[in-house]
């Protein structure tokens, strides 16, 4: 049930994975070689006894075909060599890059060429790949692969299994949500103001921001929203605490009466657009949301033209994960941003969108390989503790050090890449061991105030309208934000242009699934 | 070094050959070589033309799908939005926003094209993945670019969109006009230089990518895979582009270059192909290392049977020359190689040869006169020599008869020619002859023929009468037929005592043996009679007397005056006489150590008249041991003889030189041996016989005593009573009574 808020908190993550990671954490596995304390996954038929054992056998060739994380960088390198040794396998990694990634791999296994696992992108190709029968299911090897097991313990799995009752793959993790409302602090310390809980105490802070010169350049150049284009429509994420206070998340399925209904259409959206049309007049909003992207929005928020919008809460990360902090501070040492909660609203206000549980990227393994053993194996072993935190930070001592419960990385990003670190994630899940206690404090906070989307793990086959529906759904708030005049006709012009254009089928669709995936 | 001067004709048929064989095989390898890069350049520029012009085709398609990307743009719905004259904001941020979207929409779904531009500068924006203005876009150098024509194509640089990773664009800068307004604008296409480039490396049928270098007019450079430093590039680009061909030779920092170049004149881009110089001619390496190891093969193996040739040709020379530095003054040969040794060497034999032939030319018929005076003098005996001496004569001498004619010229001396006509007669003769000048008048012919001698009378009466035609008398004697040169000597001298007959004969006349008395006495050309003492002598065991007869026989010879041969010559003449009367008798000469052969060569070779005679006189004391040991062997037989000889023949009337010349004895030695060993004379046993035979006849009364005494030899009667009377102490008469009472 992917949509376009998704893609977006999709791309957002793999750019803080691919970012890489900084350190902190408990780390005695990586640093005891081969005697593994890790109960050893293997079960691999052929090394029944123990996996020690089990390398002393002559490795397994296994043929990978995976997105290319670092492009340009061999995977001849010791993270790699670390895998093979501890799974005693030989990996061939064909690493095909991201953007054609897809293409590319549907290309390859038409010509016959099979790799034992390859990654997958969309749930559509998961799909697609499923139903040809391709993908071996992971679950009925389980009780081999206990630390695959483990990984998907807290619903991952319930969201990764298909309709037959399977999972036939497993999502690269990261965090569910970066977003959380958040304020200028040293705004509203200059203005006098608190953090807003209500909608109202919401407007009064942003009309602030925007017209009260909380810089205090003598110039009208801050406001309190702003939103970007992406994927050719508008992300209106950036505004979630308007909707939610309202009652709704645009672009995400609400569970009404046991029915999904699509958020962007309710009655409640339309009070929130009017909210925001009344912002945007009231030069709250900045103008060129409409023609800004996602960079240029973060270039606005790190230099001060944004103040009160939904948005990362690595801004706050004194570890500076993703590179949020320090240009924030480098601009203005000054700037500060606190976090905002759910405010309340008219209606049962709801919380901030979260990325799907599926993954941006999934790892499956193909039913024709010859050696499924051996590729559970290197499956389990990159989802044991060991296994992820190396991929995470490598060798403790050499590429990171502990001290407390921080980790920090004693190697550049450059030389990370260079050993492969994050390099091949075929069952990771992101580490948050190197940011800062605040950074985890928010975490936990985030997750707390987080919608969670009812739909998420429902997977629909023919989805390609949902990103034409999105398209036009962005297109329209964003007529009625700026709209000079009322927009309750135009709303209602939307949504019936909406159902028309496939919503309700969509909708009906969405809904068999779900109705499907409950009775289970 | 001195070996070397001493050796040098073997070091120049060496050096000849080396440059013989070396030469083809150096210049074939040298044109070889020189060729093959030749032809590896040529193959290298039409395939990096080839290759080059697929690249450009394939450069120039790329760019115009920019150019046909950037007309799309242009006349797209979304910017002619942008030219409508949107009064409120939310009209342009739509329209703005519609030509975002748009742009999102082909730079996603085009994997080349990176990002788009919309450049407005009179309206001071940028559509790009947002709304920038001029002066916060992130791109500013695209910004500076003043296009001129329809669009131009920037030179790769590196730029991206906040927080976008930088990447390294080609962009195609294209301009257009607002058509309300009529303000320009302009719209970018921005490739990812990497998919362009790295579309560039990949050239089909090629592993290693090709190394492609492009600039633009403005000498910038589009593209560097060459793999030369771009500040080495720099100052030479502009050289690069106004040079002639498709391909050139360039040296950047220590290497040289191969460049292939061609020129798109759509895109004022100047595409160099460029391969290090080695590796384009390193499949010549291949083939230069092949040549030059074959090459090498042959020259050494070449230059080795050379060294044999030369050897093989020199070693004759050598051997050659060596002898002739053995036989020649060694500082003569000093300071000249072989061939002028053997020049000099061939020279002075040629000339010692001519000198020797004039000498010998001078000599000839001394030599030629000599030989035949050999020949007639009878010194040559032995087979060998004679051969030689015929060779010499240089005649041929292979007809079975010989015959020698001595020719007396009475009336005149010889001419040339005399002895021309002579020699052309025998030539119409057909007759092979050698003719020999003795004396002013005295000519020699020796002639081989097969005529017999009638018909060779017959042929010098001819010659005689046609030399007596020249008024030329001559006197001819010709000897008897012989059959082998080693009897030339005998009959010459038959010849020679022939002529001798020319006193009886007298002058002009024609002498043969046949037509002559035989001479009784043999050899009357000397003292015969001396001969018969010295012979008598010596039968007789008189030293004495031999000696003396010696003497008186050489005092003959040499008061005669005649020359050493004659003396010689009658010498052996007398000893062989000698032999030959021992031989008679049955003496052996042999056993006494003499032969005939030996006693000539003896004879011959002795230089002064004593030794001569000390030779004869031991000679003869040969011949007199011979004798006596005969003597001593015969004397009883030759008395048996004797007495038989009286007892057969007592009838008659007897002499004691009968008796002796029957038992072939002096009458002397026979007298001497019969008494010594009977006792009595040979008078008394011839008596005793007599007698006893009268005493029988006398007893017939019926014979008359005279016809007693004529039957026993006796025609005297009264010697025949006085013998019988002493005989019987009686007269017959007496006897014939006597016996009568008894009887």
């Amino acid at each position: 049930m992917p949509n376009t808020y998704k893609k977006v908190m999709l791309v957002a993550i793999a750019a803080s994975v691919l970012a890489g990671c900084s350190s902190n954490g408990n780390s005695e596995s990586s640093v005891k070689p081969s005697s593994s304390s890790s109960p050893s996954p293997s079960s691999s038929s052929t090394a029944s006894p123990a996996s020690a054992e089990a390398s002393k056998e002559a490795p397994t060739t296994l043929k990978l075909a995976v997105i290319e994380m670092y492009p340009g960088v061999s995977f001849d390198n010791k993270t790699t060599h670390y895998i093979e040794e501890k799974t005693n396998t030989k990996l061939e990694i064909t690493a095909i890059p991201g953007a054609d990634f897809e293409n590319k791999l549907q290309i390859m296994l038409a010509s016959g060429d099979k790799p034992d696992i390859i990654q997958l992108g969309t749930d559509a190709l998961e799909m697609k790949f499923t139903k040809s029968g391709l993908l071996l299911p992971l679950n009925a090897s389980f009780d081999k692969t206990p630390n695959l097991q483990k990984f998907g313990e807290d619903g991952i799995w319930d969201a990764m299994k298909h309709s037959d009752g399977n999972v036939y793959a497993i999502p690269i993790r990261g965090s569910a949500i970066d977003n959380i409302p958040i304020y200028r602090k040293d705004w509203l310390d200059k203005l006098g103001l608190k953090v807003p809980t209500t909608i109202d105490e919401y407007y009064a802070v942003a009309d602030a921001f925007s017209n009260k010169d909380p810089d205090g350049n003598g110039k009208k150049d801050t406001y309190a929203l702003s939103g970007w284009t992406a994927n050719g429509g508008f992300d209106l994420s950036t505004s979630d605490q308007v909707f939610g206070a309202y009652g709704t998340l645009p672009n995400s399925w609400l569970l009404q009466d046991g029915k999904l209904v699509w958020g962007s259409i309710v009655p409640g959206a339309l009070d929130a657009l009017k909210f925001l049309n009344k912002m945007y007049k009231g030069k709250m909003i900045d103008p060129e949301f409409v023609t800004d992207n996602s960079a240029r929005f973060k270039d606005k928020v790190l230099k001060g033209v944004i103040g009160a919008p939904v948005y990362r809460y690595f801004l706050m990360d004194s570890s500076n994960l993703n590179n949020y902090y320090e240009p924030l501070k480098q601009n203005n040492p000054n700037a500060e941003f606190v976090e905002g909660g759910i405010l309340k609203g008219p209606g049962d206000s709801v919380g901030f969108r979260m990325l799907t549980r599926r993954g941006w990227l999934k790892t499956a393994v193909l039913n024709s390989s010859p050696h499924v053993d051996a590729a559970l194996r290197v499956l389990d072993f990159l989802a044991s503790d060991e296994g992820n935190k190396y991929m995470n930070y490598g060798e403790e001592g050499v590429d990171y050090k502990v001290e407390g419960d921080l980790l920090t990385k004693t190697i550049t990003d450059d030389q990370m890449k260079q050993e492969g670190i994050g390099q091949l994630r075929l069952a990771f899940n992101a580490l948050y061991d190197q940011t800062s206690p605040r950074y985890r404090e928010l975490f936990d906070y985030a997750h707390k105030i987080g919608y969670k989307d009812p739909a998420d793990g429902l997977v629909v086959e023919n989805n390609t309208k949902q990103v034409e529906l999105d398209q036009y759904t962005g297109q329209q708030y964003v007529k009625m934000i700026m709209s000079d005049g009322p927009i309750d006709n135009m709303f209602a012009d939307y949504v019936a242009e909406w159902k028309k254009r496939g919503g309700d089928a969509l909708t009906q669709a969405f809904n068999d699934a779900y109705q499907e995936k409950n009775k289970q | 070094m001195n070996r070397f001067a001493r050796q040098k004709s073997f070091y120049k048929i060496l050096l000849m050959f080396v440059i013989a064989i070396s030469m083809p095989a150096i210049s074939i390898g040298y044109l070889a070589m020189n060729f093959s890069t030749a032809h590896i350049i040529r193959q290298a520029d039409v395939s990096s033309t080839i290759l080059l012009n697929e690249k450009k085709l394939y450069m120039e398609r790329q760019i115009s799908e920019l150019v046909y990307l950037s007309n799309q743009i242009i006349a797209s719905d979304e910017v002619w939005k942008l030219f409508e004259p949107n009064e409120t904001y939310p009209e342009q941020a739509e329209a703005m926003s519609g030509v975002l979207r748009f742009f999102d929409k082909i730079v996603s779904s085009n994997k080349h094209v990176a990002s788009l531009y919309l450049i407005n500068k009179t309206k001071n924006y940028v559509l790009s993945d947002a709304k920038y203005s001029l002066d916060n876009f992130y791109d500013p150098e695209v910004l500076k670019v003043d296009v001129q024509g329809d669009y131009t194509v920037l030179p790769p640089r590196t730029g991206g969109a906040i927080g976008a990773s930088n990447r390294s664009l080609v962009s195609l800068l294209r301009t257009f006009r607002n058509v309300y307004s009529g303000e320009s604008m302009e719209v970018a296409v921005n490739i990812d230089y990497r998919d362009f480039s790295e579309s560039l490396e990949q050239t089909r049928g090629m592993a290693s990518p090709m190394n492609l270098l492009i600039f633009d007019d403005r000498d910038r450079l589009i593209l560097n895979h060459s793999g030369i430093e771009e500040r080495l590039l720099r100052d030479q680009l502009t050289q690069m582009r106004n040079a002639d061909g498709t391909s050139i030779n360039r040296t950047f920092g220590n290497t040289d270059y191969y460049l292939s170049m061609t020129r798109s004149d759509a895109l004022g881009w100047t595409i160099v192909y460029s391969q290090p110089y080695e590796q384009v001619v390193d499949s010549t390496r291949l083939l230069r290392r092949v040549l030059l190891s074959t090459v090498l093969i042959v020259l050494s193996i070449s230059l080795v049977m050379a060294g044999l040739f030369s050897f093989y040709l020199y070693r004759p020379l050598a051997q050659l020359v060596a002898d002739i530095r053995r036989r020649t003054n060694p500082a003569s040969g000093k300071g000249k190689d072989e061939y002028a040794m053997i020049g000099s060497a061939v020279n002075t034999l040629y000339q010692q040869n001519r000198e020797l032939q004039s000498q010998f030319d001078m000599a000839y018929p001394y030599i030629k006169q000599h030989s035949v005076f050999e020949l007639l003098s009878g010194k040559v005996w032995d087979e060998e020599k004679l051969g030689a001496v015929i060779q010499l004569l240089g005649i041929s001498l292979h007809k079975p008869h010989y015959v020698v004619a001595v020719l007396d010229f009475e009336n005149t001396e010889l001419t040339d020619r005399v002895i021309g006509d002579i020699e052309a007669f025998f030539l119409e003769c057909e007759e092979s002859m050698l003719l020999s000048i003795m004396s002013e008048r005295r000519l020699v012919a020796i002639v081989n023929s097969e005529r017999d001698k009638n018909e060779l009378i017959d042929l010098f009466n001819r010659l005689k009468l046609r030399l007596n035609r020249g008024d030329a008398e001559l006197t001819i004697s010709v000897s008897k037929i012989f059959d082998s040169l080693d009897k030339l000597f005998l009959a010459y001298q038959e010849a020679l005592q022939l002529l001798n007959h020319k006193f009886f004969v007298g002058k002009n006349e024609m002498i043969v043996s046949e037509t002559i008395r035989p001479i009784v006495d043999r050899g009357a050309f000397y003292p015969k009679q001396q001969e018969q003492n010295l012979l008598e002598s010596i039968r007789s065991q008189n030293a004495e007397k031999a000696a003396a007869a010696l003497a008186s026989l050489t005092g003959t010879l040499t008061e005669l005056s005649y020359s050493i041969d004659y003396i010689k010559y009658v010498i052996f003449q007398v000893c062989s006489n000698l032999m030959d009367a021992l031989s008679e008798v049955g003496g052996k000469p042999e056993e006494a150590g003499i032969d005939v052969q030996t006693l000539w060569k003896d004879i011959h070779e002795a230089d002064t008249l004593t030794r001569l005679e000390a030779l004869i006189a031991r000679f003869i004391h040969d011949c007199m041991e011979t004798a006596a040991v005969l003597k001593r062997k015969q004397h009883t037989e030759t008395i048996a003889k004797t007495m038989d000889f009286i007892e057969r023949h007592y009838r008659e009337d007897l002499s004691l030189k009968e008796i002796s010349t029957n038992v072939y004895l002096s009458p002397g030695y026979l007298s001497t041996i019969f008494k010594n060993e009977t006792g009595m004379t040979i008078y008394d046993y011839i008596t005793q016989v007599r007698m006893k035979a009268a005493g029988h006849l006398v007893l017939d009364p019926d014979v008359k005593i005279q016809d007693v005494a004529l039957a026993v030899g006796y025609n005297n009667i009264q010697s025949f009573m006085r013998f019988f009377k002493k005989a019987y102490k009686m007269t017959p008469l007496e006897y014939r009574r006597s016996r009568k009472t008894i009887g």
